[in-house]
């Protein structure tokens, strides 16, 4: 790099970023603060208007700039909580109550044999000949789990935990949903790209051409999804072709398991045309050379996908996977599910519906109930969380080192 | 690649091209000097359907007479969530067309104001409208709307599938609809007695004459107690979950109309609103009471940015016109609807019509709806927890529960 | 891999295959029959008739193309003004800041690169409210200026980085010879980098123009009224909330609404596939 006078070469660097800076700083993080001033405070529907003699409130809330008019309603203006930490306390708080920390720690050990049997096939990999493959070691993780699940009684911690908070139930369910949903996407993406990624398969290009097609009205999800949400109907287009065939369909959407199982599956039309096109792009750039020389030693298919193809695919589709996985197709998903059911099922008041996930969680309680401090709250949790996340993800899939620089 | 990007700069340059042909915003209309300056009032309102065409046409009427002032009817997707955002924004719509359970939460935040700051006193109040709708437009001694219909709900028949003997004769008695539901499910395999979206859908406005039938006060009075885990709770919970056994296990405002339509649901539970679609349908219907429902009255609030922009005066007029008894009569006899304007409900033709007779037989056993802010607390849990009941994620009991422990906990945050 | 396989296998490929076909089409073509049925129901109690056209008719484009009562054609000039300039402007701030990273190297370089990819950790949906208050503080609430300026913010994050992955392919040497040719940085950005970025730049905008055409939550809060103010989703979705959902105009307006789109994808879907995965696999 040609290198200029420090003063100049700050000025242009400026130039360059600064607009991007600039709208980062308006729109993503004044955001931020506004969300943490808020959630120390007690804003919700009976005091919705701010006090704009206390001087944090003049300056962080838009209300009290001098382009606003006065509000004049007859509500109380929020304050500061007391004690401040109050509506975080009564979203987590209980747990970390003793109960709460003995149901934690029961399901942090059900991820022990999973870690040890990654650990142990790693140095399994090192060593010359294997003396078992890697798949029979996650067999035995897997079965260690299982009992120890049966051990601890996992089931009656489960119960505790969900009783004791909505934050809970929430997250835990978005993970199951984001551990289902993630992998069944890039799952199908592979298969398909592995079938039309071979030139014996007549109308290949057909058949490209075609799975494009859900990506493409995947960004016009909002009205995808009511079609589909119509799909899933009692007087719907599912139930009609099976009593047409004799069968008894049910409202899917009434039930909280096959709601959720719909939302995944409507998901799955969504991204897979994309996780396909992305591995058939990747495969694409694999040199033959490689398969021909494997060919050679008498390698079978299988052995060729796990040792050649999948290890090429990994820089290339790992950090689209984590993108998905933190972002809208994943953790923070929001659309379709608030198209689909609005977060119900219900599973009684007071309690988060059978699809409710973060996203629709917070929405819902801004929205729907004017909870401003305590969405604020959940989502300054969730934030630091995804952010932990997020770092941690770059880290093992290398987006900003390996893969860009 | 090249093909690529002049495909995409075409793309482009049409979109800009198309957009550049945009009129530019109406032009308003000439002001001549004898007419006063042009004012446009933005309504924001939950018409919908075959029911808004008689409403636009009465504003028609009012810009007919009025060419100064241009009337704009919109219906956002969600009120409260634009509302929320547009009237501090100073965007927000000069006139609310609103059910009166939002009278509360509104006035709270500052959205409304009170009308008697504009001219309106309780005397003209007592002498336009019907003592019920005055008593649901006030809150704290205050006015804040003026009242268009009273609306409650009732069993709405087709005449080609059920007589009013498939019905019970006394509108209290739960016991007999449901056994006749289930003669009538028997009797006619796939098809059902009635559809309510109360029930299979979080609905506590359509549920509620089942609960209050079964002797429920209210959900939560004007002092912030709740009825929701009583025993007459129990008993309509009950109830529900037998009554799920003979009725659709999913349904919506459209699902029951396609049902009732189609003629897999011989009635609906449903109010005057629905009435107007039925007509264009070319049903036969009757009407009958039952259970006791909410009695609410549809209201036209003034929001605080009709004041700022000076157009409140306007407004006022506007929402004058529109429940004066002329026009609240043409309104109720195009709709079906109950007036609540006293003139127009007492005239003859209106008190001629059908709908009258039957939804006026409910609206005389029901409950009236809360107006205070109160009332944003019973919608949510009512709805999940009948829902719950509904599908069996809970049982009764147990929803009935912690429905009172959620409605209690949003009104201590108020206190 | 292309050996062909057994044809036990090649069968079960091709029953994937048509599988996947059925399971990709249907919805489309289910929205497709639906919008020339006369009548406001989604669906035909005919069975053949859902999945084969039994009955056609135009009546249905021809009400949401007249403008009344619904002002369709305003709305997609509308969301095609809005996405257009969303295109445009992230295509300018995206690919500066995407130059400077990929190029320059300056204190806080890392940082705020991470920074732009932690901060979309943030709920979307809580800084809906402070986000309108903020556009209102300017006097772009309830404007498309308003909206335009949202949407390039909130595709900043993605462009940047593709833009960044695909200017790190660039051999940096061509632009150091424009530069020791008297260019100065800005000159040789210009000159040499955007030119042989198109390839990028083309998906990238793509991609911001889908972003802004289909984006709904913000739009239906940025612009709750008037009717002929709304973008296309927020307009289409208006149809479907409503008491009794007219079906056979929403599914008139959905296919006009998606056909083009899937037109432009699959056109050029050899190029969106190769600029979404250049970064990473050139790496």
């Amino acid at each position: 790099m040609v290198s200029w006078s420090g003063r100049r070469k700050a000025l242009t660097i400026l130039a360059f970023i600064g607009p991007t800076l600039l709208g980062i700083l308006a729109l993503n993080i004044y955001p931020i603060i506004y969300n943490v001033y808020i959630s120390f405070t007690n804003r919700n529907q009976y005091h919705p208007n701010p006090d704009c003699t206390v001087f944090l409130t003049s300056v962080i809330e838009p209300g009290c700039w001098p382009m606003f008019r006065s509000n004049a309603g007859m509500g109380q203006p929020y304050v500061i909580q007391e004690p401040l930490f109050a509506n975080y306390d009564s979203l987590i708080g209980k747990l970390f109550t003793g109960e709460g920390v003995l149901a934690l720690v029961k399901l942090a050990l059900l991820f022990a044999p999973l870690i040890i049997a990654g650990q142990v096939n790693k140095r399994l990999d090192r060593q010359l000949t294997r003396p078992v493959s890697s798949f029979w070691v996650w067999i035995g993780g897997l079965a260690i789990t299982v009992l120890l699940a049966w051990i601890l009684n996992v089931g009656g911690a489960m119960k505790t935990l969900e009783a004791s908070s909505d934050f809970f139930i929430v997250v835990f369910r978005t993970l199951l949903f984001v551990v289902i949903t993630v992998p069944l996407n890039y799952i199908f993406g592979l298969i398909l790209a592995l079938v039309l990624n071979g030139d014996y398969i007549k109308g290949r290009t057909f058949f490209r051409a075609i799975m494009i097609i859900p990506w493409a009205a995947s960004t016009m999800f909002i009205i995808m999804s009511l079609i589909w949400q119509f799909f899933f109907r009692e007087q719907g287009t599912i139930n009609q072709i099976l009593r047409a065939f004799g069968g008894e369909g049910l409202a899917w959407l009434a039930n909280g398991n096959y709601a959720l199982a719909a939302i995944i599956l409507v998901n799955l039309w969504f991204s897979f045309p994309f996780c396909f096109n992305i591995i058939l792009g990747a495969l694409q750039s694999i040199p033959a050379d490689q398969y021909e020389a494997a060919d050679v030693d008498g390698a079978t298919y299988w052995q060729q996908l796990v040792n050649i193809t999948l290890p090429l695919l990994r820089p290339s589709v790992m950090p689209a996977i984590v993108l998905s996985a933190i972002g809208g197709g994943g953790f923070q998903m929001f659309g379709t599910v608030w198209a689909m059911t609005g977060g119900g099922p219900s599973q009684g008041a007071g309690v988060p519906g059978a699809t409710e996930l973060v996203m629709v969680y917070a929405y819902k309680q801004v929205f729907q109930y004017n909870a401003y401090a305590k969405a604020g709250a959940f989502a300054v949790i969730i934030f630091i969380f995804l952010f932990i996340a997020t770092l941690y993800s770059m880290r093992i899939s290398r987006i900003t080192q390996g893969a860009y620089e | 690649m090249k093909k690529f990007w002049s495909m995409l700069s075409v793309l482009l340059i049409a979109a800009m091209l198309l957009v550049s042909c945009t009129p530019k915003a109406t032009a308003t209309p000439v002001a001549t000097e004898e007419t006063a300056k042009p004012v446009t009032i933005t309504i924001w309102h939950q018409w919908d359907g075959a029911y808004l065409t008689a409403i636009q046409a009465v504003f028609d009427a009012y810009t007919a007479a009025h060419p100064n002032v241009t009337i704009d009817l919109t219906k956002p997707d969600n009120v409260s969530d634009a509302l929320k955002v547009a009237i501090p924004a100073g965007e927000g719509p000069d006139i609310i067309g609103w059910a009166n359970d939002q009278i509360g939460s509104q006035a709270l935040v500052g959205n409304i104001v009170d009308l008697g700051t504009l001219g309106v006193d309780q005397a003209f109040l007592e002498s336009t409208y019907e003592p019920a709708a005055v008593a649901g437009v006030v809150w704290q001694g205050k006015i804040w709307a003026l009242p268009e219909s009273q609306e409650g709900i009732a069993i709405v028949y087709n005449k080609a599938l059920a007589s009013e003997t498939d019905f019970p004769a006394d509108p209290t008695d739960f016991a007999d609809l449901l056994a006749k539901a289930e003669a009538f499910a028997a009797a006619n395999s796939g098809k059902y007695l009635i559809c309510n979206q109360g029930l299979g859908n979080a609905d506590a406005y359509h549920v509620a004459p089942v609960y209050f039938g079964h002797g429920m006060p209210t959900y939560i009075d004007d002092a912030g107690n709740s009825y929701l885990n009583s025993a007459e709770a129990q008993a309509a919970a009950e109830w529900i979950v037998k009554f799920h056994e003979v009725a659709p296990a999913e349904t919506s405002h459209e699902i029951c109309k396609t049902m009732l339509v189609e003629g897999n649901a011989a009635a609906w539970w449903t109010g005057p609103w629905a009435i107007a679609d039925l007509e264009a349908a070319g049903i036969d219907y009757g009407i009958l009471p039952m259970g006791s429902p909410f009695v609410g009255i549809k209201s036209l609030m003034i929001s605080r940015n009709a004041v700022d922009r000076g157009t409140a005066e306007v407004a006022l007029d506007v929402i004058k016109f529109f429940t004066n008894a002329e026009n609240s009569k043409t309104i109720a006899l195009a709709n079906k609807t109950i007036p609540a304007n006293t003139a127009a409900l007492l005239d003859a033709d209106v008190q001629a019509m059908a709908t009258v007779a039957g939804f006026g037989a409910a609206l005389n056993l029901g409950v009236p709806m809360a107006n205070t802010p109160f009332a944003g607390a019973q919608w949510g849990p009512v709805g999940d927890m009948t829902n719950a009941i509904w599908t069996g994620a809970q049982t009764p009991a147990d929803a009935l529960a912690a429905a009172q422990a959620a409605a209690e906990e949003a009104i201590a945050g108020m206190k | 891999m292309s050996r062909k396989p057994r044809p036990l296998v090649l069968v079960l490929q091709y029953i994937f295959l048509g599988l996947m076909t059925l399971f990709a089409l249907y919805p489309i073509w289910f929205v497709i029959l639906a919008s020339g049925r006369v009548g406001s129901r989604l669906y035909t109690l005919n069975l053949l008739g859902m999945f084969i056209p039994t009955e056609w008719t135009f009546e249905n484009y021809q009400v949401m193309l007249s403008g009344q009562p619904y002002p369709f054609l305003t709305w997609m000039r509308n969301s095609l003004f809005v996405a257009g300039f969303t295109t445009i402007a992230c295509l300018l701030i995206a690919t500066s800041a995407a130059f400077a990273f990929s190029r320059f190297r300056f204190y806080g370089r890392e940082f705020g690169l991470i920074l732009l990819l932690a901060i979309q950790a943030f709920p979307g949906v809580l800084s809906l409210v402070p986000v309108a208050q903020l556009l209102t503080a300017f006097k772009l609430y309830a404007s498309h200026w308003g909206l335009i300026l949202a949407y390039t913010i909130g595709n900043l994050v993605f462009t940047t980085w593709l833009m960044k992955g695909y200017f790190d392919t660039i051999p940096i040497e061509i632009e150091e010879a424009a530069m020791i040719d008297g260019c100065g940085p800005i000159q040789s950005f210009l000159l040499v980098g955007l030119p042989m970025a198109k390839p990028a730049l083309a998906v990238t905008a793509l991609l911001a123009f889908m972003g802004g055409w289909g984006e709904y939550v913000f739009a239906s809060v940025l612009i709750p009224a008037p009717d002929v103010r709304r973008t296309l989703m927020v307009g289409m979705y208006s149809l479907a909330n409503t008491q009794s959902i007219p079906w056979g105009y929403f599914a008139a307006g959905a296919v006009m609404t998606i056909i083009p789109v899937i037109l432009i994808y699959t056109y050029f879907q050899k190029y969106l596939v190769g600029g979404l995965t250049l970064g990473g696999v050139k790496g």
